[in-house]
């Protein structure tokens, strides 16, 4: 074999034929989305909504007042992913909430 | 043959013990100092002995105190030791020995300073000596400030703004922007509460989060411009979330170029990545540890991660997080222990600020004093620490020694790991791949020691020291081995392009027919062949693009059998 051969063989175990990780949709327009409410003890403390293959960190224009009993539940939220939103949580997507309902 | 292999692979590593021990001999920790020893005399010296010893030794006795018993007395001597061995020769003296004056560090007088296990974690006692942050201004973009607090009371404070009210009232309504501001300057030695890191500092707040903590990116990327354009030395941002945003980058962008630091959360999502805006390669991205110096379970680690800091980790006790005096409900003042990586960050701007007091004004070298001084974690592949665990000691310190000190700590389970496995791969791969005509000479074995040295284990005991007279990383770089590169260019982008066999198949099919290149693209193929082996194995390396663990062990252990075949292959091609 001569070197310049090599060159091949080390293209094909360069190439990564492996799936990248998954980047997520921004939802733009309010959205239902389902998932267990958690309280994370972090910063000054995060409302988090966790579905399968997301957490998102809840932004609430007036908390609900029975939040507190939903913890570890599964609610419904209707919200609004906010990508030019940060905040001091920095623990998931923000999650602009317009309704919560268990 | 393995005799000569065994010769020449540990030589790289004598000499960087050597380098070590040399250097460490010069960083012996620093000694009380003493010009004063302690005469202890016989029993029954009159004090005209006394007199007659003073003028035999030319030297004045002075009795410690009132309540001796006549025969402690101190002497002022030049510190030379032959000189207490005369006077403990004499028949009138029981023993002289040196009078250690041990120095008391700065201790605050804070009441709540014995719970900011922080402070001490980074080494604040020692560096408050040198340096409280005089002169330095650092802006905290947050949710505001409440300068009414009466652990702030004596702090100092520079004009800010409200970018949410739009007001010039950047009074903090949550609780989170005071908490970050007392870790940078909370008032400290006033006989309250706790202490800041750099308490003789500026703080100008800036309110860009509302009472909820949330903001959006034009008001925050309005106060990192409005702070550099006013006066600002470094930028607190203990804030973040997942979206990249063209606006932010040149705010951050516009405050490097205006030589403000600015120091980033790296986010709490325990993922591998910064969160933006920490993930800018204008932002040094801090992640968090715990009181037992692990990472906490909430920090964000591996892409760009610059340095860790005490972020809290309250899993094990409430008084585990950052106490600082805040917000509680109602707005009355309390002291709240948080945790977070926003808490973290603050630590890295206060050392910041002390260094800017110092006078190192550069940020890039601010940036260099923080991150070279930083105590090196070892066998820290995962990138959780980034450079290490900040140190306020050693950072202030290096404006009296620059040129080498030590850090402490260097990995070297994986290094050694590598070199023996890569000492294996040689004898089987060199001693089976037979060929007739096989001369190895000594430099041409020194050449391939060299090329498996710095592919495989890195010049691993180069990571424990520390230099600000060469450009940052450097020795960072010659620790780590070629295909840890990625973590130190490009922004990590050459990951994982740097862990496959491109590296070393280029030099075979560049270098295979010239004489010692063959010997260079042998070791690299070996070195990177046994480094990549254990990154997919007992040392898992996750990679960047390549998000299942699954997938990148495959990925790693394919280059690896490559790399190790492609050493076989080329030392069996006839030399041309």
């Amino acid at each position: 074999m001569r070197p310049v051969s090599w060159l091949g063989v080390l293209l094909v175990a360069c190439a990564p034929t492996v799936p990248s990780a998954p980047v997520p949709t921004l939802i733009q327009e309010p959205h239902m989305i389902t998932g267990t409410l958690q309280f994370v003890d972090i910063e000054t403390g995060v409302w988090q909504l966790v579905t399968a293959d997301q957490t998102y960190m809840l932004v609430f224009n007036q908390p609900p007042r029975d939040l507190k009993a939903l913890i570890g539940k599964k609610v419904n939220v209707k919200g609004k992913v906010r990508s030019e939103v940060m905040g001091i949580g920095m623990a998931g997507m923000v999650l602009e909430v317009t309704s919560l309902s268990p | 043959m393995l005799r000569r292999l065994g010769l020449s692979l540990p030589l790289p590593w004598i000499l960087g013990a050597l380098i070590l021990a040399i250097t460490g001999c010069t960083q012996a920790p620093e000694k009380a100092e003493f010009q004063e020893a302690l005469v202890y005399l016989e029993p029954g010296v009159s004090s005209a002995e006394v007199a007659d010893l003073e003028r035999k030794y030319q030297v004045d006795l002075v009795a410690n105190s009132i309540w001796g018993d006549g025969r402690l007395w101190r002497v002022a001597y030049t510190g030379q030791p032959q000189f207490l061995g005369q006077l403990t020769a004499d028949p009138e003296i029981a023993y002289a020995e040196p009078n250690y004056i041990y120095r008391a560090s700065f201790v605050p007088n804070d009441p709540l300073y014995a719970q900011q296990w922080n402070l001490k974690t980074i080494g604040m006692e020692r560096a408050w000596e040198k340096a409280t942050g005089k002169g330095a201004t650092v802006a905290v973009i947050d949710t505001g400030v409440a300068r009414y607090l009466p652990d702030l009371a004596q702090s100092n404070f520079v004009r800010g703004y409200d970018f949410v009210d739009d007001d010039e009232d950047p009074t903090d309504q949550q609780g989170h922007g005071s908490h970050v501001a007392g870790t940078i300057a909370q008032t400290t030695n006033n006989s309250r509460g706790v202490a800041g890191v750099a308490y003789e500092a500026q703080i100008m707040p800036i309110r860009v989060l509302n009472r909820f903590g949330f903001g959006t990116v034009a008001d925050i990327s309005e106060g990192i411009r409005f702070a550099s354009d006013r006066g600002a030395n470094v930028i607190n941002l203990s804030l973040g979330g997942g979206g990249d945003s063209q606006v932010l980058r040149e705010a951050v962008d516009y405050a490097t170029r205006k030589g403000v630091l600015v120091v980033c959360a790296a986010g709490n999502e325990n993922q591998p990545r910064s969160s933006y805006p920490a993930r800018y390669n204008g932002c040094l991205s801090v992640s968090a540890t715990g009181p037992s110096g692990e990472r906490a379970f909430y920090s964000n680690y591996g892409e760009a991660v610059d340095l860790s800091a005490p972020g809290g980790d309250k899993r094990t006790s409430e008084s585990s997080g950052i106490l600082q005096n805040t917000l509680g409900l109602g707005g009355i003042p309390v002291y709240a222990s948080f945790q977070g990586t926003s808490m973290a960050a603050p630590h890295v701007a206060g050392v910041a600020a002390l260094l800017y007091s110092q006078g190192i004004k550069d940020p890039s070298l601010i940036r260099r004093a923080l991150l070279s001084t930083a105590q090196t974690a070892p066998d820290d592949w995962r990138n959780f620490y980034g450079a290490g665990k900040l140190r306020a000691d050693q950072a202030v310190a290096v404006a009296s020694n620059p040129v080498l000190y030590v850090r402490g700590g260097f990995s070297w389970i994986m290094p050694l790991s590598v070199l023996v496995l890569s000492g294996l791969c040689t004898w089987v791969i060199l001693g089976f791949g037979d060929r007739q005509n096989q001369h190895f000479q000594n430099i041409e074995w020194a050449v391939f020691a060299l090329a498996v040295v710095l592919t495989g284990p890195g010049l691993f005991p180069l990571e424990a020291l520390g230099t600000m007279i060469l450009p940052e990383g450097v020795l960072k770089f010659l620790a780590a081995p070629i295909p840890m590169w990625d973590r130190l260019l490009f922004g990590g982008y050459l990951n994982p392009f740097l862990h496959t066999v491109l590296f070393p198949g280029l030099l075979t099919a560049f270098l295979l027919s010239l004489r010692w290149g063959r010997f260079l693209a042998l070791g690299a193929c070996i070195g990177t062949g046994a480094f990549l082996l254990l990154q997919a194995t007992v040392f898992f390396t996750p990679l960047m693009w390549i998000a299942q663990p699954e997938w990148a062990r495959a990925f790693l252990l394919i280059n690896a059998l490559a790399c190790l075949g492609l050493a076989y292959l080329a030392h069996r091609t006839p030399e041309a």
